[in-house]
């Protein structure tokens, strides 16, 4: 197991290299400077320019750059930001604590909706259920999620007013006691959550059906049954185990669209999060807080998968690393 | 228990099982006119080649067959020795909602069965010991962890699996095939039920581990006093195992009798080929012969309904062949065929 993990963990680092060179090449070869994007840029003099570029270290060659950034980042100090002088660790330290909030709601809800639709889907195969949810999740599926995110808001905080549109907290938050400060953000969690859950729902819900009906088949169903066991205990017991193996992976790969693929999101919804950061950071070409967000997500995901790895030898018994 | 000996225990009448054919849009019955009686601590056999509907025969009795294409007609009366369902109790009673009930209440507990491949009969991410300890549980839900523990590990003593303690927390894929095959024994005992259906029990095993397989299965049988309905193809593995045999024919049962009597003496033409195509000494440097031809069409409702099954195969047919024979009871055994008539 040390050694499987030693593995793991070299592989992890030489991964996370790559990822954190191309990210730093795809920002530096994009039109549009940094310089360029500052307030007011037109009025800004050539040589007030020539200053900023030396003053960012824009005129160095592109790999040493990258070397001085990485050399940098080892003990942990991303910069500062381009646009507020302020350190990026903690600009993002600051959006961090609301994405992971929104996003682990939103995969926790995608688990446990899917895993309750497929199974619902697998029970009643073929039946009017079955495909009511499947055109259900397909349609959430195939509307875009900004589409879909602006006609909830339209309806639910236009129309009704029932629920806020935009941000975590209402601005009299500060004000409010300990128990309505808690309603407060779970009103404004609601829809975000449920809209970035809808899209994911449909793929896991159509896999753990199949893997579900697939799994029904085999001999030891009918062994259990032989038992006396009740359909239930079938479904959610004996065939849920086998059909779990699959998911684990299938949430580890999903990790890098939950955490970094909110950024049009998190924008429509102004949710104070990295994915708005990250959109904010890009047009105004600030590199040090792009990489620094980059960086962080990258991490973020490669650990996902690697505790997905991990988990899979505690749901498949088969599986044991040497 | 082991007194009355002649006390009936599992009535088959009439069963008729059919399965819907999505591609022809319509039914074929599987089985036709099944008439099966099991007595008390007795050892029944039912022989046949593949096709020939045996499997389902014994998923019918616990009605594991696929519910959403099979129709059954007839009874299966079970004629409990333990306390339950008033005595006696018809497994294809048509209220719905009484029928799930006691038939989880029967399976497993009153009737339980072991399968043809152990490999796959187990859950494989499932530890061996939870899947014997799931048996228990399930029909004794009082029972504390430390006695459903020692109660396996018994039972595992019992099947001959050695180290019991380390076996109990293996994974199937751990396990050989015959060790498998013994933890689902294991299984089939657990609640020490009145009969015990073993499918093709060591199909999936080495040649060299059947005989000890079955060997076990009907030492522990005949020890608990339950009754045991064997499924095979190999009509001479058995022969030695088993007080009753019945043989099936693409779906029908041509020919039943005791044991002794069907392997010395056998009357349908069917069994007498199937005898000769077993090898023996006295068939050395002779090729074995073949049952010329192969199973009916069950789509064909004419020939299935109308003609003795195994009229097309048949090698000493005659024109009364073309219509369908009735049982006869001819030296003891009751044959299903024209040769017979009275």
């Amino acid at each position: 197991m040390a050694k499987f993990l030693l593995r793991k963990i070299l592989i992890l680092l030489i991964t996370f290299i790559g990822i954190s060179f191309v990210t730093f090449l795809v920002i530096n070869i994009s039109p549009g400077k940094p310089q360029d994007m500052l307030e007011f840029s037109s009025k800004i003099s050539y040589e007030a320019k020539q200053k900023l570029i030396k003053l960012y270290g824009l005129d160095k060659p592109l790999h040493i750059r990258y070397l001085e950034w990485f050399k940098r980042f080892v003990t942990f100090d991303f910069g500062r930001s381009f646009k507020d002088e302020k350190p990026v660790i903690q600009k993002i330290l600051q959006r961090l604590p609301a994405t992971l909030l929104l996003n682990i709601l939103s995969l926790g809800l995608i688990f446990f909706g899917g895993c309750l639709l497929g199974i619902l889907c697998a029970m009643y195969q073929n039946k009017f259920l079955d495909k009511f949810i499947s055109f259900i999740v397909f349609l959430g599926y195939s509307l875009p999620k900004y589409w879909l995110a602006l006609l909830c808001m339209l309806l639910f905080g236009i129309k009704l007013r029932i629920l806020p549109i935009s941000g975590l907290r209402s601005i009299n938050f500060d004000y409010l006691p300990l128990h309505q400060q808690i309603i407060d953000i779970i009103k404004h969690l609601i829809l975000p959550v449920i809209i970035s859950a809808f899209g994911g729902l449909a793929g896991l819900t159509r896999y753990i059906r199949g893997s579900m009906i697939e799994q029904l088949n085999f001999e030891y169903i009918k062994f259990a049954l032989s038992k006396g066991c009740t359909k239930n205990r079938i479904v959610f017991f004996h065939a849920f185990r086998n059909v779990l193996i699959p998911v684990v992976t299938i949430l580890g790969l999903s990790l890098p669209d939950i955490i970094g693929g909110s950024f049009i999101f998190e924008t429509i919804f102004a949710y104070p999060g990295m994915g708005r950061l990250g959109y904010e950071a890009i047009m105004s070409r600030d590199y040090p807080l792009i990489m620094g967000i980059s960086v962080i997500t990258a991490i973020l995901t490669l650990l996902g998968n690697f505790v997905a790895d991990i988990l899979y030898t505690y749901v498949d018994p088969r599986v044991r690393y040497k | 228990m082991k007194n009355d000996t002649e006390k009936l225990l599992l009535k088959i009448e009439s069963l008729n099982v059919s399965f819907y054919s999505k591609i022809r849009n319509m039914f074929y019955f599987i089985l036709r006119d099944i008439n099966i009686d099991l007595y008390n601590a007795k050892k029944i056999a039912i022989v046949g080649e593949s096709g020939s509907g045996k499997t389902t025969l014994a998923n019918s009795i616990l009605l594991l067959n696929d519910e959403r294409i099979t129709k059954y007609s007839g009874n299966i009366i079970f004629y409990s020795a333990k306390n339950c369902c008033n005595g006696s109790y018809n497994i294809l009673s048509t209220v719905e909602t009484e029928k799930i009930l006691n038939i989880q209440h029967i399976r497993g507990y009153h009737i339980s069965m072991i399968f043809q491949d152990p490999f796959n009969a187990l859950n494989p991410v499932v530890c061996v010991g939870e899947q014997v300890e799931e048996v228990i549980k399930i029909h004794s839900p009082d029972l504390t962890k430390k006695e459903l523990y020692d109660k396996t590990l018994d039972l595992f003593k019992k099947v001959k699996l050695p180290e019991p303690e380390i076996i109990y927390k293996k994974y199937p894929y751990q396990l050989s095939g015959g060790q498998l095959q013994r933890v689902c024994i294991s299984v089939a005992l657990a609640n020490n039920p009145e009969i015990i259906i073993a499918d093709e029990p060591t199909t999936a095993l080495d040649a060299s581990l059947r005989d000890e397989i079955l060997n076990l299965l009907t030492e522990l049988v005949t020890k608990e006093g339950s009754s045991l309905i064997l499924i095979t193809h190999d009509i001479n593995l058995i022969r030695q195992y088993v007080d009753f045999v019945y043989v099936l024919y693409a779906g029908e049962i041509v020919e039943y009798g005791l044991a002794k009597q069907i392997f010395y003496n056998p009357l349908h033409p069917y069994t007498q080929m199937l005898l000769s195509c077993y090898p023996d000494k006295s068939k050395k440097g002779k090729r074995l012969p073949t049952i010329p031809s192969e199973l009916p069409d069950l789509f064909d409702y004419n020939f299935v309904f109308g003609k003795c099954i195994f009229v097309n195969r048949c090698e000493k047919k005659f024109s009364r062949c073309e219509t369908k024979p009735h049982i006869n009871f001819v030296n003891g055994q009751y044959v299903k065929c024209f040769l017979y008539e009275k």
